[in-house]
This record gives C-alpha cells, sequence and structure tokens, in this order.
C-alpha cells in the first residue's frame, strides 16, 4: 500500500504541530506521525516555559495546559545568594509552568483543525530517496508496514532524531554539548518557612550539577519539578546523575517529607546551531534540529517559532510546486534570522560558564542581587560584573 | 528460607550492550548522545546494533542507569 502527503511531519511535539498546523493552512496535505500511543505523554520537559512566544505563535492561552503561573525566577549561587528575576525584567522570559501532556495535545489539536491529519502509533523506520532527494518516509502503523510519498519530510523527532541523520544532516553532538536530565516530580513538599514559595521558578548552580544547574519549578503549593541536568563530559559513572539529584534534595529542608509523583528523564542538546537544517524534500526542526537554547536547556518556544516559520515555508513550496533545498532555504533564513545570533551567544556564554568554580558563582550572583539590573541582556549583566569582579569578565571579555 | 520461586529476566544482552528492560524509561538520551546512530529505539524496545564501539556514552547518560557493558566486559557491572 502505498500513500500519498505533499508533507509528513515526524514527530508531534510541540515544533512538529505547529509545522503541521501552518503547513495545512498554507494549503499543503499534511500528515503528522507519532510513535507514541499518545501525543504528550509520557511528559519529557521540566515544564517551565516563557509566555513571550505564545502570541507570536498565535497558541491560544488556557488554563487546561498550565500548572501553575509564578513571578518569575530565582538564580540561587552554592553558597546560598539569590538573584531574583521577575517576569518585568526577564522580558517575559518567565511564567508558565505547563501540564505539557495537555500542551502538546492543544497544539495537536490546533493542527488537526488546520486540516493536518494525525496518526499515532506510527512509527519512521527509514527515508526514501530518489537521486539525493527525499521522496517519503518508509513506516510502521501497528504492525503494518508502508511506505508514505511525501514532497517534504519534517524531521521533528526530538532529541534522539533519527530522520535528520538518514537525510545526512549532520546532527551529531560532542559530549560537552551533550546534558542528560533526570527530574523528579515531588508532592508533599513544606514551603511554609519559604516566603517566596510556590511564586518562582528556581535555579541552582555550581557544583551540586557540575555544568548544568538543578531546576525547582513549582505546579502547586505542595508539588514540584525538581531535576537536574549534568553536562555528559561531567558524568564519570553510572548513575552519577541520580546521585547529584539526590544529594541536593536531601540538603533542602523543603523536601524533608517529599514524595514521588514521577520519574522524568531525557537528554537536552546545548551545542551552537547547526550548519545546515534543510535538504532537497527535507527539512529538520525543534529539539532535532538543535535549536535548545544552549543556557536555560529550554526549547519549547523556539521549537515552535521555528515550526511557525517552517509550516508557511512549506505552504509556501506548496504553491510553487517546489520543495528543493533551495526552496526550502526560505525557512532556513527566517529561522536563522530570529534565532540563531542568540543561540549562538548563550552557546558562547555556556562554554565560559561551565568553566566558573562555587566561588565564582557567589561572587556573581550575590553582585547581581545587590546591583539588580534593568534589563537582562547578557551584555548588561556582565557591565555590572565587571564593575565588581574585573577577574571574573576577563573570561567573558571577547562578550562584551 | 522461603523458596524463590521465579525471576523474571529484565536484561537483554546481545553481546554488543546489556539494556535492563525493566529500567529503561525510553527517553532517548542514549540515542541522541550515541555518536555512531547504533541505538535504536522503538518507542519502548531499545537495541544495540554493530556499529557500536562501545564508548560507553551512552552508559554515563543514562538517567535510570538501564544501560550496561556486556557480560564479561571489563567495565560491566552485570554478574
Amino acid at each position: 500500500m502505498t500513500v500519498k502527503y505533499d508533507v509528513v511531519v515526524v514527530g508531534a511535539g510541540p515544533a512538529g504541530s505547529l509545522t503541521a498546523r501552518y503547513a495545512a493552512q498554507g494549503g499543503c496535505r499534511t500528515l503528522m506521525i507519532e510513535k507514541r500511543q499518545e501525543i504528550g505523554s509520557p511528559v519529557r520537559c521540566g515544564e517551565g516555559i516563557a509566555r513571550h512566544f505564545l502570541d507570536e505563535c498565535d497558541i491560544k492561552f488556557d488554563t487546561k495546559w498550565v500548572a501553575l503561573q509564578v513571578k518569575g525566577a530565582k538564580v540561587v549561587s552554592p553558597a546560598g545568594h539569590v538573584f531574583k528575576i521577575d517576569e518585568f525584567h526577564a522580558g517575559n522570559e518567565v511564567g508558565i509552568v505547563l501540564e505539557r501532556d495537555a500542551f502538546d495535545k492543544a497544539l495537536a489539536k490546533d493542527a488537526a483543525r488546520a486540516g493536518s491529519d494525525i496518526w499515532v502509533k506510527t512509527t519512521a523506520l527509514g527515508l526514501l530517496k530518489d537521486d539525493g532527494k527525499v521522496t517519503g518516509v518508509r513506516v510502521k502503523r501497528l504492525d503494518e508496514e508502508f511506505d508514505i510519498e511525501a514532497d517534504c519530510v519534517v524531521a521533528a523527532d526530538g532529541f534522539e532524531s533519527q530522520v535528520g541523520r538518514w537525510a545526512g544532516i549532520k546532527t551529531l553532538m560532542k559530549a560537552g554539548d551533550i546534558t542528560g536530565t533526570l527530574q523528579y516530580r515531588l508532592t508533599n513538599i513544606r514551603g511554609e518557612g519559604d516566603p517566596d514559595w510556590p511564586d518562582y521558578c528556581e535555579f541552582y548552580l555550581g557544583s551540586v550539577a557540575p555544568s548544568g544547574y538543578v531546576w525547582v519549578f513549582p505546579k502547586d503549593s505542595e508539588t514540584a519539578n525538581v531535576g537536574i541536568g549534568v553536562s555528559l563530559d561531567r558524568l564519570k559513572n553510572k548513575m552519577d546523575l541520580k546521585m547529584y539529584l539526590d544529594r541536593w534534595i536531601q540538603n533542602d529542608p523543603r523536601m524533608k517529607r517529599a514524595q514521588f509523583l514521577d520519574m522524568v528523564t531525557g537528554g537536552v542538546s546545548t551545542t551552537p546551531p547547526l550548519e545546515r537544517t534543510v535538504g532537497n524534500g527535507i527539512a529538520v526542526v525543534g529539539d532535532a534540529a538543535r535549536m535548545i537554547d544552549p543556557i536555560t536547556g529550554g526549547g519549547i518556544g523556539n521549537g515552535c517559532r521555528a515550526g511557525r516559520i517552517l509550516g508557511e515555508t512549506l505552504g509556501w513550496c506548496k504553491e510553487n510546486g517546489d520543495y528543493s533545498e533551495k526552496a526550502l532555504q526560505r525557512y532556513e533564513k527566517a529561522w536563522r534570522a530570529i534565532l540563531e545570533e542568540g543561540l549562538y551567544r548563550n552557546y558562547m556564554a555556556k562554554q565560559k560558564l561551565v568553566t566558573l568554580s562555587d566561588k565564582d558563582f557567589d561572587d556573581i550572583i550575590s553582585t547581581l542581587a545587590e546591583v539588580g539590573v534593568g534589563h537582562l541582556s547578557i551584555h548588561e549583566i556582565l557591565k555590572v560584573i565587571k564593575s565588581r569582579h574585573p577577574r571574573l569578565v576577563e573570561k567573558f571579555a571577547d562578550m562584551i | 528460607m522461603p523458596e524463590l520461586v521465579s525471576v523474571r529476566p529484565s536484561v537483554r544482552d546481545n553481546g554488543i550492550m546489556a539494556i535492563d528492560d525493566m529500567l529503561c524509561l525510553h527517553c532517548g538520551a542514549c540515542v541522541g548522545t550515541c555518536p555512531t546512530n547504533a541505538i535504536f529505539l522503538n518507542e519502548v524496545f531499545l537495541t544495540f546494533n554493530e556499529d557500536c564501539t562501545q564508548c560507553g556514552m551512552c552508559v554515563r547518560v543514562c538517567p535510570v542507569g538501564a544501560i550496561d557493558y556486556p557480560r564479561g566486559h571489563k567495565h560491566s557491572h552485570l554478574p
């Protein structure tokens, strides 16, 4: 059996759903496939997002997928210095703790409403190619294995992306640019002694999570996602990640009686932007395209923004009957215009941050807490630090 | 002493690498990390193929310790 679509999107996460939605809206016969039996589940996410991209991607705010709205973020140094970033200063960078399973389903609904077909329990097995051009994808849907012909296949298959690799797009990362993550959803957290609980997403820096951080994203007044990311080049032994997280939790008095609701794991890329995200009849988007912010590890916003651009580009391709690499360059150029500079700058900053000691983090965070910064650009932050700790800023000199 | 009636086998060891199916959360951290693309994850079923170089990046990145070197390998934790 052979099936024919204009666009097949592999992966029904946020980037896939946005791509499918805008491609369908642009007139493409679109199919989105998801290997799992349920879109949005199991959750593999810290669930903290900024708010600003929602409007940009025309995602209608719905309390169904919001666990909690927070006032801002708290960055905590090893010695306990706290730098608070409220929503105003972060330029709307913080704000929502999601119910990610509901969020992904809401975005998939938007795609369906726009006209996209969606299949679950359907795995991509390989790409069909003809003379260097991707012409479709072989899938397995339940027990049925068959080919889908497509003018463009979209790789929205996440961190573990295979589709891009099959198409010859280099998505390989080195150990220092991969972060392993582990998160517990803990409940029975007692926040009575903490006046800010549960109004802030918390980030703990330093040797508690080498080349990474521990996060606490509250989901309600007694529940939070408590997780850790550590760079792979700092993980020496099996289960090191769990050792770091368990140790941190033991030292937080609020978590003394905390109990598990679930456990989430995953990989996060902290790479510079890829050299190429399109080919003839193929485009890569979202985590698969390594669009995750190398400092925060956040990927939903960037995935959604790039997904919209890709979907719109595919609509344009349909109009022109051209899905070649040259035509898809329109997507490549447009996503780079809005994301590349920030991703690259944050990658460079991450490369410096991973060299800092606990003392360095204490100095930086206590300085920021004391002085405060008007707008939270890296440039501003560096200026403040320079005034107090010129030694530290030497490391970042080329970024100022 | 009570008698142990049965033990469910949960480790699949194909001589390349070993995966404990009862620990694996199928998150794909190892798949994205693998430098030779030697890990195939079909939703809830992980397999290692001949492209594996036993570099151990997957062992270290696995957040739940589900991956190990095969039995007999000098770094293996398996009995």
